[in-house]
């Protein structure tokens, strides 16, 4: 067991105070945007990247890490309290908790919620540190074909489980894969789509697509609707969160049950918690059916919010591993994360383990001291974050655009990256409009180099036989299972329109 | 939306329905461009495959998505398909199956009703919930162009003014102007928050991070 003395070594360099800083000033920042509505912590971790360039890459991906999960635990704030979740991957965790609020159980449901999200990250960051070993030694078996295909499931699976429609998620990935071949060809040197323009040799800065996308695309967006939809908050009193014994004891299956759909879909690129929160939530809607549970559905059941709430923790604990492991992002936070060990000039992957051993170590002790920070913040503290909702919301649009306008002028000092900046920003707010999903985007931009660097080496080992991409059990085995996605969701589209319609007919 | 007193033409009215065209035409040049610069491109070096392979491939799927899209769009205008509390990053369908609920529990979450207190009834059978009666197909799908043309002109204003007033100033205007489009009505409070932030920013990454902000009167890069 040498993960165990690893772990123990990461123990020893996470556990200065510098390292603690950064976990607290992570854990602090990602709950603070988890809890306010529109923001997320993919777009935190995009507004951070340039401005922390400054700092030593350990103390960078223990603050990302920190925002992650933070994000995680501060989503379901809003939800519970205001029927508004934060992000996504709080909508199922909103169900029963905001029925729970309703019924005078805010206190109770906050804590759920808080010790949930602990949990599920508890659980799912141990599989990584006894798992991610397995993890990396299966990596060094890839070769290019193999991760051709992972690329490839990983554009395809988020293309259509992340979008309302399958087509637009696709239009979305195609775009930001042609993002990314903006800039000099690496393996020819051949300048490609640059139309001339010598910022653009470089391609255009991983840090102006999201920051564009994700923060200017939300400000624009907000201002074409601000007049639309005036909601004025008022938030129910609550001291902090607490939790009974009895109550502990009725979550506890479901804390466990949630983290077990959470933890193997952090490793399956299907666009992050959505997918494991919502099935952690019907699995205990079905279980409450069979028990005749008269709270759910009604007064709110503790079941019902504690499941998800694990689950949604549970996929960012071995997302991260993944990630590290393999260089696969399975979200669109890990996948900025992954832009940003590319900043530092790091390849996650098998290599990392080798090369930068120590951080990966200090990384994964410090994700274990950040969830009892995290929980310590959000059991005490939680009516100073519900606090945050009555932040005016025009401060808080103006300070996003300060501080991406900021960011990008810190990376390049170039006003040409900056009006590339706002362009991206229109692309974001249209698609927004127009229900385009974004994380497909991100997917493309981010693994887009990587999967044409890698199938152009796989066709050149082949001499341009393209049987050599499936020619191998792995990636055989990947697209079988990529078929099966594809086609279940195509047939969930298609009956769901028909029944749609069916319903449309009913009733005209 | 379109409550205007000269009736438009159906060309018109028709149009208006489908302004999601523009993400077709955006998925088209974009295509487009791939191919035409794959054709024209001074390629280096003679890898098989080469540079242009890749954007070929992509902008080939680009134009098809495109086609696919628009046919979409024409066939199902927007106030058809736009229903309120429609969010755009996940996939309704698939997460209604994985959870059991249904759609007018799953567009009841994002609505802040603190008051509607009744009892919510089952989770499958019938409900009226405060989502359904005003599900109204025009609440989502109009926007407020005027403001976000309004932001959208401070931030190239920023871009233009930056290097001659120097990050203090136009990152202050920067705020005010945001601020006040997204509906502040606060004027000297905005100014003073406004100045506050950007003299922290100045302070911290100029100062302590060594990073080189413009200074007033510094003129061009």
């Amino acid at each position: 067991m040498e993960q165990i003395s690893l772990l123990l070594d990461g123990f020893g360099a996470a556990l200065t105070p510098y390292n603690l800083l950064f976990v607290l000033i992570g854990a602090v920042l990602g709950t603070a945007v988890g809890v306010l509505p529109g923001l997320g912590s993919s777009m935190a971790v995009a507004l951070l990247l340039p401005i922390t360039f400054a700092l030593d890459p350990t103390a960078a991906f223990i603050m990302f890490a920190g925002v992650y999960f933070g994000g995680l635990f501060g989503d379901s704030t809003a939800g519970i309290l205001l029927n508004t979740p934060g992000q996504s991957s709080a909508i199922a965790s909103t169900f029963e908790g905001h029925r729970m609020a309703r019924n005078g159980r805010a206190a109770v449901a906050l804590a759920t919620a808080a010790i949930g999200a602990f949990i599920g990250g508890l659980i799912s960051t141990t599989i990584v540190v006894f798992f991610s070993p397995v993890l990396v030694r299966m990596a060094t078996q890839f070769g290019p074909a193999e991760y051709f295909a992972l690329a490839v499931f990983a554009f395809l699976a988020i293309s259509s489980v992340v979008s309302e429609s399958v087509l637009r998620g696709i239009g979305a990935l195609l775009l930001g894969v042609a993002l990314a071949l903006v800039g000099i060809d690496g393996p020819s040197g051949t300048e490609r789509y640059s139309f001339g323009i010598p910022n653009l040799f470089d391609g255009i800065d991983i840090v102006v697509v999201t920051v564009g996308l994700l923060a200017l695309g939300e400000v624009l967006h907000a201002a074409s609707r601000i007049h639309r939809d005036p909601t004025s908050i008022s938030l129910p009193t609550g001291g902090i969160a607490k939790i009974g014994k009895a109550d502990f004891r009725k979550a506890l299956p479901s804390w466990l049950r949630g983290a077990g759909f959470g933890a193997p879909f952090g490793m399956i690129p299907a666009g992050g918690a959505e997918v494991p929160t919502f099935l952690a939530y019907g699995t205990e809607k079905r279980l409450a059916d069979r028990r005749k549970d008269p709270e759910f559905g009604t007064s709110g059941s503790i079941k019902g919010l504690a499941a998800p709430e694990a689950a949604a923790n549970a996929t960012a604990g071995t997302a991260l591993g993944t990630l590290l492991a393999l260089g696969l992002p399975t979200s669109a936070t890990a996948a900025i994360l992954l832009a940003a060990f590319q900043q530092y000039g790091m390849q996650p992957g098998p290599l990392l383990f080798q090369r930068s051993g120590e951080l990966v170590w200090t990384l994964l002790a410090s994700l274990f001291i950040g969830l009892v920070v995290l929980l310590a913040l959000n059991m005490l503290l939680a009516p100073v974050w519900a606090r945050l909702l009555y932040i005016p919301q025009h401060y808080l649009y103006a300070g996003i655009t300060v501080l991406a306008m900021l960011g990008v002028y810190a990376v390049s000092s170039s006003y040409v990256d900056l009006y590339l900046l706002i362009g991206l920003g229109v692309l974001g707010f249209l698609m927004r409009r127009f229900n385009m999903p974004l994380a497909p985007l991100m997917i493309g931009v981010i693994l887009g180099p990587l999967a044409e660097t890698e199938l152009r080496r796989a066709l050149a080992v082949s001499e341009g036989d393209p049987s050599i991409l499936v020619s191998s059990p792995i990636t055989i085995g990947v697209y079988v299972v990529l078929i099966g996605i594809v086609v279940v969701s195509v047939i969930q589209h298609v009956r769901h329109a028909r029944a749609d319609r069916r319903e449309a007919a009913a009733a005209a | 939306m379109s409550t205007s007193t000269t009736t438009p033409s159906p060309v018109r009215r028709a149009l208006r329905r489908r302004k999601e065209l523009i993400m077709v035409a955006i998925l088209a040049i974009v295509g487009l461009t791939l191919l035409i610069g794959a054709q024209t491109m001074t390629v280096l070096g003679d890898s098989v495959p080469g540079p242009q392979f890749v954007p070929v491939i992509v902008g080939v799927l680009l134009l098809v998505t495109a086609v696919a899209v628009g046919q979409d769009v024409i066939r199902h205008p927007e106030d058809e398909r736009a229903e309120p509390g429609t969010r755009h990053d996940v996939s309704r369908d698939l997460l209604q199956d994985l959870s059991d609920t249904d759609t007018a529990e799953f567009k009841a979450v994002g609505t802040v009703d603190l008051e509607s207190d009744g009892p919510t009834g089952g989770a499958a059978d019938g409900k009226a919930g405060p989502a359904d009666t005003e599900a109204a197909p025009s609440a989502p799908v109009a926007s407020d162009l005027r403001t976000t043309g309004f932001v959208l002109a401070t931030l190239i204003g920023f871009v233009l003014v930056l290097p001659w007033a120097g990050w203090v100033l136009s990152g202050a205007a920067l705020f005010w102007c945001i601020a006040r489009a997204l509906g502040s009505r606060s004027t000297w409070m905005d100014v003073g928050v406004a100045l506050l932030i950007s003299s922290v920013i100045q302070l911290i990454f100029g100062g302590l991070l060594g990073l080189s902000l413009p200074v007033l009167g510094g003129g061009a890069l």
